[in-house]
Order: structure tokens, then C-alpha cells, then sequence
């Protein structure tokens, strides 16, 4: 499971697993149902305090995106459940509130930019139907 | 001041009041540390703030002038078996018999251990690629860290010291160290006890952190608290301004003109609303590396 | 400084004074000493026979001296190698400025000599051999570096600038005959060739050294070295566990420390033997030579006692060092540890002088002569068990004082002590005979009673800290007895003859050897109380 963890820029290390691996199940690259790898290897592999991974996994768990299983493994939970869904809008968000900000800076009109939005969308579509 | 600790079980470590002076200079000045059991502490400061000093007494080295020094509830200097047969302890110099071989410096130590797993100490020696007909004098400095390592391990102490594990080595054998740390705790009850100046690896890997400076403490917290304690805040101003005004808990500032940067300790909110009481906008709020918390907490 | 010959000179001067002090200090101070007392006797002669050795000797004992006092300063020059200056212009200004320093002292010494002492004594001859030695010493020290070999090749060129200088004394290998005044033409060109050879063998050793390459990496000396290595790694090579603390710690410390007393004194034998067999044949000299050695045995164990007693984890710090001091162990243990491998290195040391002397004994037998009958009258059968355990007091006691691991503390210890023993020989010239008399008995009593009460205060101290159990203390208790015992029977049966008041003299040469004694049994309290005091700062 491919994490990177920086201590570059100030932000906590559970905090950057947490996100991360927010990221890998929204973008799909963890798939429902599969397997965390257990906290002391993880801790292992990122050279991080094993007490920061099971944070992060406590983290990720009461944002229901994984769950603990009886057999004392860590898997990823279904994503249709709504509270899922409520992260990952959660993550886009944070997005969107970053680039209305720099358009904001950019002295562009948000108008302009849903305009922008739509018509990336459409053209990504063209470009998939090429395929 | 006794430091209060999260768990029932008794701490491993505590120092209370210790002072110390070599001649004139006084190398620690009235402190007091407690380690609690289980996890990793990490001991910072500069060269020559007093971490070897600090742990020297922990290890029975130096008897404390005024205070008093416990570990596993014992005195060190009156009782050097009880103690230190359940310490590993790497010295910053490597200090390591350097006639002997690896192997020879293997069956050396294991018979001052009790609990010494000999096959452990075998998949050591073979993990970090120590030959055991090599003498330790002809190591490279790695390689002495390695077999410092080696036998401060395997015999699964329930406290690990490590004075400035890092210095000087190479990131493959840094990161033999702090795995080694990292599996360390990972056994229930043990603790780690270490002192860097690398203060990105300390990040890392440590629970609870003690800044010490010019031989007082100047902090010590959980790596949690300290993180959320310190946060950087640009600020922009209406106008420029030679001096950027006062923000209660500012460590240190730098920028110039209207926008100024200050590193803070206090907690974000807080912040915000003094910042927005001077009348600035905020511009940026993030937080600091341990590292740029180190230097602003020397330097204010 | 503008220059590097400036530089380099002002260095020796500047680092080395304390250093080059202390040398001339001892470099005049011993000579000085002699004479006055000599003088104060009315026994100036300058040509009585006598004082033709004794020119040589002292020539040679503050060149001695003053060179020990330059070479200290001049630590190996591997910190200038990087600088950007040539290896002769390095050997050149570390030599010759030391040469002429040298030289200048013995031309000094020698002038204040003559002018106190009304003596003739040359000045150029020994100003100049000096200056030459002190070049070839040099010389060998650094082609030598970082070799084992060192000794061996310091050893040859002090050997062969010595036979040199003997050779203008008379007959190379009786006494000398003469002092060497002149210096002939054929001697300073001998002398010139001399300093040239040092320097070119300097120069190609540090040359060497710079490039990385100590001696011993190439051929035949390479091949010697392995062979010693493969020797010394047999010996030392251990592949079996240790059953308890104490056994891996003996192991550890007799490994390293264990054959420092014996191999010097199987050496030692060895090169009397040849030194015997080739040059003396008188087996008169031969039995003194064997009981000399006996009593050498304990002047060896100062030096053997200096090191068995270093636990530090280099051998210029003697401080108990960061592996060992966090080594699980007890100070009594660790203690005990040390003084086995003392114990096991003077018995060994004294095992090998033993045999090797009973064989001579029994081969000379073989021949018809009776070695009994050739020993000095002073020697009885006291003198076995007296060897044995003079070399025991000076190795045990040595080891105690190092361990306490303040290097300082016992040089001031040791200087303060030399310095009053000199100071009370020469105040006690100036007295009639009889006053000496008392006085000898008075420092003699003195000592002792001094001796035994601080053996006494050591060993409460250890009780007091529990550094030594009931047991020891019974068992030394019972040595010490016995041993006076021993010492009062001795004195009482053969009072000092000669003395003014037989019991006086007699009852203070027992209250001496009581103290003496008790030194046998000190190390079991001293040792404890040293590494505790050094373990815990």
C-alpha cells in the first residue's frame, strides 16, 4: 500500500495516513473489503510509532471508512454506506474550497469557473467515447 | 514539580531534581523527568544541552549532587545488576571492546543477560550482515553501530537507551535503528528512551518528547500536545509596518512589509481571534515541523 | 608566522613547555642530586675510575631525560599530513629544531656541572652524540608507526648510536675507561652521516605513513606481522559460551591485559641469558643476575600494575568507559575480576623466573659448581616467598591506585612523594651519622604505623560499603597475622647489626615489614573502593 509520510510540512503523521488512505479508497485503488495491513507492520514499513498507525486507523474507523473485523484485522468498509459517502464529499470539498479560494486570488469569477468545470467534464467524456 | 503519567503501571524512569556541575559550568539545573512505561521518549536538544549528562545518570555513570535518580524503582549506582541487567544501552561513541570479535563480543555479553534468545541475536547478526570472525575495531562506523545495536537487543530489554543512535550514519543504517525502535515498543511493557538531534526522525517515532536547553527542560509534552500547541500564522496587514505587533505567544517572527510570518505557541482558534483582534487577515495557519518548534522555543 | 620552518618551531616550543620543562628539570635535577651528595661526602675525585662511568651514565640519563620530554610533545604528524607542505620540509623542522634544543641542553647541563663541581667534563662530544641519538630515535619512531614492529626498530637505533658512543669509552662491552673529550674528524663525519640517514629514513617512513601505507603492509615485514597476528588470534579466539558474569568478564580482561606482566619478564630472561652467554660466562654473574631478577620481578609489576589496572576503554583514559560501566556487574565482582588476572599474571610471572632459575640451579649442579654457594650473603630463604610477594604488593597495589581512575590525582600523589624522599636524603646528609641513624629508624617506624593504619581505614571503609565480605576479611586478617609473625620472628632472630640502639632499629624494620605486610592484603578493600569511586562520578 503505497504511503508516503513527510515530516516536511508540519502536518501530524496519522493525520497524513488518515488522508491518504481516505484518497486510495475514494480513488478506488483500495477496494471494499480488503485488507489493511496490520498496525505494527504498517509502523514498520513507514519507519512512524506504532501508536500514530493505530490512531489513524481508530481515525478511519469512526469515519466509517474501515472496520474492524472479529478476527482482528483491518478492512475496508463497503462504500455505499452513507456515511462513506458523506467522506468522500468531504474530501472533495476541501478541494473545492481550495481552488475557489486561488481563483478567488486569481480574480476569477466563480461563475467563470463552474463554467470551466462543465466544460473539462465535457470534454473528458468526448475523449472516453474516442477510446 | 512531579510529572503526572497516563498509566497506572509505575514509570520506568524518574528523575527528580537532579542537579550537576563539572567545575563551574553546570550541566543540569534542576531537573525533573519522569519516563513512563511503554512507548518511546525521545530526549532533544543541541549539542551540549546535557542529554548525555541526563542519561549517564539514568545508567548509574554519575551519581546526582542534589536530587535523586530512580529507575525500575532502584538507585543505579547502588544497584548496577538490578538495573542495568534490564537496560540495552547504546553509548554515542560506540563504545565497544575493539580487540574482540563479533561473535566472541556475542557470547560476552550474553552472559551478563539473563534473558538474552540466542536465536534472536543470530537473525540480528544476519539482518545486519555482521560477521562474526570480524574484530570490532575493523567495522566501519556503521557496522559498530549495528553490532552496538546487536547486543543492546537481543536480549529483549524492558528499556532501551539510545544516546544519539543516528549521528553519523548512513540512512540505511538509520533506518536499522529506528525499526529496531519501532519493534521494540511493539512488545507490550517495553519503553524506549532516546536522544536525537535529528529532530525529523524523533517525529517519527517518539510518543513524548523533553526539550533541553543549556541543561534545564524547557518543555516536555506528548508528540500530540506539542504538535497542536505550535502553529505558524501569516498575517497580512492594511498597511506596512516596521515591526510586526505583538501576538500573545509568539516565539518568533520573520517577514517583512505587510505580511509577516509568526510561529505561536497556542492553539490555532485561539490564534485566529487574537490575530483578527489586531486587526490583520489570516493567511496562511499550519503547523510546524518539530524541528522549526525546536529552533523557534531556542531562539525565543 | 611567515614561514613553515617558523611555524613548525614555535609549535614544539609552544605546545611542548610544560613537557620539555619537566625534562630538563629531570635532566639536571638527577645529576645535581648525585653529585651533591657525593660532594658532601668529600667524594669528588675526577679521576678516580668511578666517575669515568658515571660521566657516561649521566650523559646518558639526561639526554634520556630531555629527549623523553621532546618526544612527548611531538605526537605523530598525521594532523599536518593534509597541510600543503612537503614530508622533508615536515621531517626536517621536526627534527632539527628538537636536535639543537637538545644539544643546547646538554651543553648547559654540562657547563652548570662543571662550574658547581669543579669538574672537566666535554662539552661537545656529548652535546653533539645527543643532538645525533635524539635524530635517530626520531627517525625509527616514525618509519615505524602503527607497526608492532616499533619497539624492535626504537630498540636498534638506540642500540646502535649507544654502541657507537661506548665504543670512544674504551672496550665496547667492559666499563668504560675514558671520557670521549674530542671529536675527531672521522667522528663528525660519522656524525653527519648519521643525522643523514635518520633524516632519509624519516622522510621515506612519513612518506609512507602519508600515503596510507604503515609498515607492515608490504613483504617480508607484511609476513611477520600475519604470522604474529595468526599467533596472538589462536590464543585469544574463544567459541564456547561463559557459565556466569565473572568468567566472561575474567575472560575479557585477561585476554586483553593477561601476558603484559609475563612476556616482559620471559623477554627480560631471555636477553640476560644471551647477554651472559655471549659476553660474561662467570656463572657468579649468572646467580647474582638470577636474584636481581627476582627482585626486577617487582619492579616490573609497577608497570604490570599500571596496566592491569587501566579499565578504561582506552589506554590514555582511565576512566571506567561507557560499555563497561553499563556492563550488569557488581563493583565487588568486577574488582574481584582484576585482581585474579593480577594474581594469575604474578603467579605466572613468577612461575617462569622460578623454573627457569631451578633449572639453571640444577644444570649448574650437573657441572660440579653449587649455585648455594655462590649467592649473596644477604640472600636466605626468605628471599622466594619475599619475591613473590613484593612483585604481588607492587602489582596489587598499582592495580588498586589505577583503578581509582584519576590520572592527576596520582601523578601529584606520586610526585609529592618522590619529592619529599629526595628532599629528606638530602636534609639528612647534612646530620652527623648518628642523628641519621635515629632518623632512619624514626621514618622507618613511621611508615609502617602510617602503612597499617591506612590498610586498616581501607578495609573499614569497604566494610562500612559493603565492598568485601566477612570471609576476605577473616582470610586477610589471618595473612596479615601470620605474616608478621613471620616478620618479628625474622627481625628478632637477626637484629640490625650495626646500629646505635639495637631495639630501636630492630623494633622499627619490624613496625616497617608489619606495614609491608599488610600491603599483601590490601587490594581486596582497595580495589572495590577504586572502582566504585571511578564507576560513579
Amino acid at each position: 500500500m503505497l504511503i508516503h509520510i513527510s515530516t516536511a510540512d508540519g502536518v501530524p503523521i496519522y493525520l497524513q495516513v488518515v488522508n491518504q488512505i481516505k484518497y486510495l479508497v475514494a480513488a478506488g485503488r483500495l477496494s471494499a473489503g480488503e485488507e489493511l495491513p496490520p498496525i505494527r507492520v504498517l509502523a514498520e514499513q513507514l519507519l512512524v510509532n506504532p501508536n500514530t498507525v493505530a490512531r489513524a486507523y481508530r481515525e478511519l474507523e469512526t469515519a466509517g471508512i474501515v472496520e474492524k473485523h472479529r478476527t482482528a484485522g483491518t478492512y475496508v468498509s463497503d462504500q455505499g454506506s452513507p456515511l462513506a459517502r458523506r467522506e468522500r464529499v468531504k474530501i472533495l470539498t476541501e478541494r473545492i474550497d481550495a481552488l475557489v479560494a486561488e481563483a478567488l486570488q486569481m480574480n476569477i469569477a466563480v461563475d467563470d469557473v463552474v463554467k470551466l468545470v462543465q466544460q473539462r467534464h465535457a470534454a473528458l467524456q468526448v475523449a472516453e467515447t474516442k477510446e | 514539580m512531579r510529572e503526572p503519567f497516563s498509566s497506572s503501571a509505575p514509570p520506568i524512569v524518574e528523575i527528580h531534581r537532579v542537579t550537576r556541575q563539572f567545575g563551574n559550568k553546570t550541566a543540569l539545573d534542576d531537573i525533573s523527568l519522569t519516563v513512563a512505561r511503554g512507548g518511546v521518549f525521545g530526549l532533544i536538544g543541541g549539542n551540549g544541552a546535557g542529554k548525555t549528562t541526563l542519561i549517564k545518570h539514568i545508567l548509574g555513570l554519575l551519581k546526582p549532587q542534589q536530587g535523586t535518580v530512580g529507575v525500575f524503582g532502584l538507585d543505579p549506582v547502588k544497584e548496577p545488576v538490578g538495573t542495568l541487567g534490564r537496560i540495552g544501552y547504546l553509548s554515542e561513541d560506540r563504545d565497544l571492546p575493539d580487540w574482540m570479535r563479533v561473535g566472541e563480543l556475542m557470547r560476552y555479553t550474553q552472559a551478563f543477560f539473563p534473558n538474552w534468545d540466542e536465536k534472536y541475536a543470530e537473525e540480528l547478526r544476519a539482518a545486519f550482515d555482521l560477521d562474526a570472525n570480524a574484530r570490532v575495531k575493523n567495522l566501519s562506523r556503521g557496522q559498530r553501530a549495528r553490532a552496538g545495536l546487536l547486543v543492546a537487543l537481543a536480549h529483549r530489554p524492558e528499556l532501551l537507551v539510545l544516546d544519539e543512535p543516528s549521528s553519523g550514519l548512513d540512512p540505511v543504517v538509520r533506518r536499522d535503528i529506528l525499526g529496531a525502535i519501532i519493534r521494540t515498543i511493539a512488545d507490550e511493557g517495553r519503553t524506549v528512551l532516546f536522544s536525537s538531534h535529528l529532530l525529523d526522525e524523533v517525529e517519527r517515532v517518539a510518543d513524548r518528547v523533553a526539550i533541553i536547553h543549556q541543561g534545564r527542560i524547557l518543555l516536555t509534552a506528548s508528540m500530540e500536545e506539542i504538535k497542536v500547541q505550535h502553529r505558524r500564522l501569516t498575517l497580512r496587514f492594511d498597511q506596512s509596518v516596521e515591526q510586526p505587533p505583538f501576538l500573545v505567544g509568539t516565539l518568533c517572527t520573520e517577514g517583512k512589509g505587510a505580511e509577516w510570518t509568526y510561529f505561536c505557541s497556542g492553539e490555532s482558534l485561539q490564534l485566529r481571534n487574537a490575530a483578527e483582534a489586531l486587526g490583520a487577515t489570516v493567511v496562511d495557519d499550519a503547523g510546524l515541523t518539530l524541528d522549526e518548534i525546536f529552533v523557534s522555543r531556542i531562539q525565543g | 608566522m611567515r614561514s613553515v620552518p617558523l611555524a613548525m618551531t614555535w609549535e614544539l616550543l609552544h605546545h611542548g613547555r610544560w613537557q620539555m620543562l619537566l625534562g630538563l628539570l629531570g635532566a639536571n635535577l638527577f645529576p645535581v642530586l648525585i653529585l651533591t651528595a657525593l660532594r658532601i661526602d668529600g667524594a669528588i675525585d675526577p679521576t678516580d675510575q668511578a666517575f669515568v662511568t658515571m660521566q657516561a651514565v649521566l650523559v646518558q640519563m639526561s639526554a634520556f631525560m630531555f629527549g623523553a620530554g621532546i618526544l612527548s610533545t611531538q605526537s605523530n604528524s598525521s594532523r599536518m599530513y593534509t597541510l600543503p607542505v612537503r614530508t622533508s620540509t615536515l621531517v626536517a623542522w621536526r627534527m632539527f629544531p628538537a636536535m639543537v634544543l637538545m644539544a643546547l641542553q646538554s651543553v648547559i647541563w654540562t657547563s652548570m656541572i662543571n662550574a658547581l663541581y669543579g669538574l672537566d667534563w666535554p662539552l661537545w662530544a656529548p652535546a653533539l652524540f645527543s643532538a645525533v641519538a635524539l635524530a635517530a630515535i626520531q627517525s625509527a619512531l616514525w618509519y615505524s608507526e602503527k607497526s608492532p614492529l616499533l619497539p624492535l626498530f626504537v630498540g636498534f637505533a638506540g642500540g646502535t648510536v649507544g654502541l657507537w658512543y661506548k665504543s670512544h669509552c674504551g672496550p665496547i662491552f667492559a666499563n668504560p675507561t675514558q671520557i670521549w673529550k674530542d671529536v675527531s674528524p672521522g667522528d663528525a663525519a660519522t656524525l653527519t652521516l648519521l643525522v643523514g640517514v635518520s633524516f632519509v629514513a624519516a622522510s621515506i617512513g612519513v612518506a609512507r605513513n602519508r600515503c596510507g601505507e604503515p609498515l607492515g603492509k608490504q613483504g617480508l615485514i607484511a609476513w611477520i606481522e600475519s604470522w604474529m597476528g595468526v599467533s596472538l588470534e589462536i590464543s585469544a579466539r574463544r567459541t564456547t559460551g561463559f557459565q556466569t558474569r565473572l568468567d566472561a568478564q575474567f575472560w575479557s580482561e585477561w585476554s586483553k591485559k593477561g601476558w603484559m606482566l609475563p612476556v616482559p619478564v620471559s623477554f627480560s630472561m631471555v636477553i640476560w641469558f644471551a647477554v651472559w652467554v655471549i659476553f660474561v660466562r662467570d656463572p657468579k654473574e649468572l646467580i647474582v643476575g638470577l636474584v636481581a631478577g627476582g627482585a626486577l620481578l617487582s619492579v616490573m609489576g609497577m608497570i604490570g600494575g599500571l596496566i592491569i589496572g587501566n579499565c578504561g576503554s582506552t589506554e590514555a583514559n582511565l576512566d571506567v568507559g561507557q560499555f563497561l560501566g553499563t556492563r550488569p556487574i557488581s563493583n565487588v565482582d568486577l574488582a574481584w575480576t582484576m585482581l585474579k588476572v593480577a594474581a594469575q599474571s604474578v603467579l605466572y610471572s613468577w612461575l617462569i623466573w622460578f623454573v627457569t632459575s631451578s633449572v639453571v640451579v640444577a644444570l649448574l649442579a650437573v657441572t660440579g659448581v653449587s649455585a648455594v654457594a655462590l649467592l649473596p650473603a644477604e640472600v636466605q630463604w626468605w628471599y622466594l616467598p619475599a619475591t613473590l610477594l613484593g612483585c604481588w604488593i607492587f602489582v596489587g597495589l598499582l592495580t588498586s591506585v589505577t583503578l581509582t581512575g584519576r590520572g592527576q590525582l596520582l601523578a601529584q600523589v606520586v610526585s609529592t612523594v618522590l619529592l619529599l624522599s629526595i628532599a629528606s636524603m638530602l636534609f639528612s646528609k647534612l646530620l652527623t651519622w648518628e642523628m641519621q641513624a635515629w632518623l632512619t629508624s624514626a621514618a622507618l617506624f613511621a611508615a609502617g604505623s602510617s602503612i597499617c593504619g591506612g590498610v586498616l581505614w581501607t578495609m573499614v571503609a569497604a566494610i562500612r560499603q559493603s565492598l568485601i565480605s566477612s570471609k576476605v576479611v577473616a582470610i586477610s586478617g589471618c595473612v596479615w597475622m601470620l605474616l608478621t609473625i613471620v616478620v618479628i620472628y625474622e627481625c628478632w632472630r637477626q637484629p640490625v647489626s650495626n646500629a646505635i640502639n639495637p631495639i630501636v632499629s630492630t623494633v622499627a624494620a619490624a613496625m616497617f615489614f608489619t606495614g609491608v605486610a599488610s600491603l599483601v592484603v590490601v587490594p581486596f578493600a582497595a580495589a572495590p573502593l577504586a572502582i566504585k569511586w571511578n564507576r560513579h562520578r
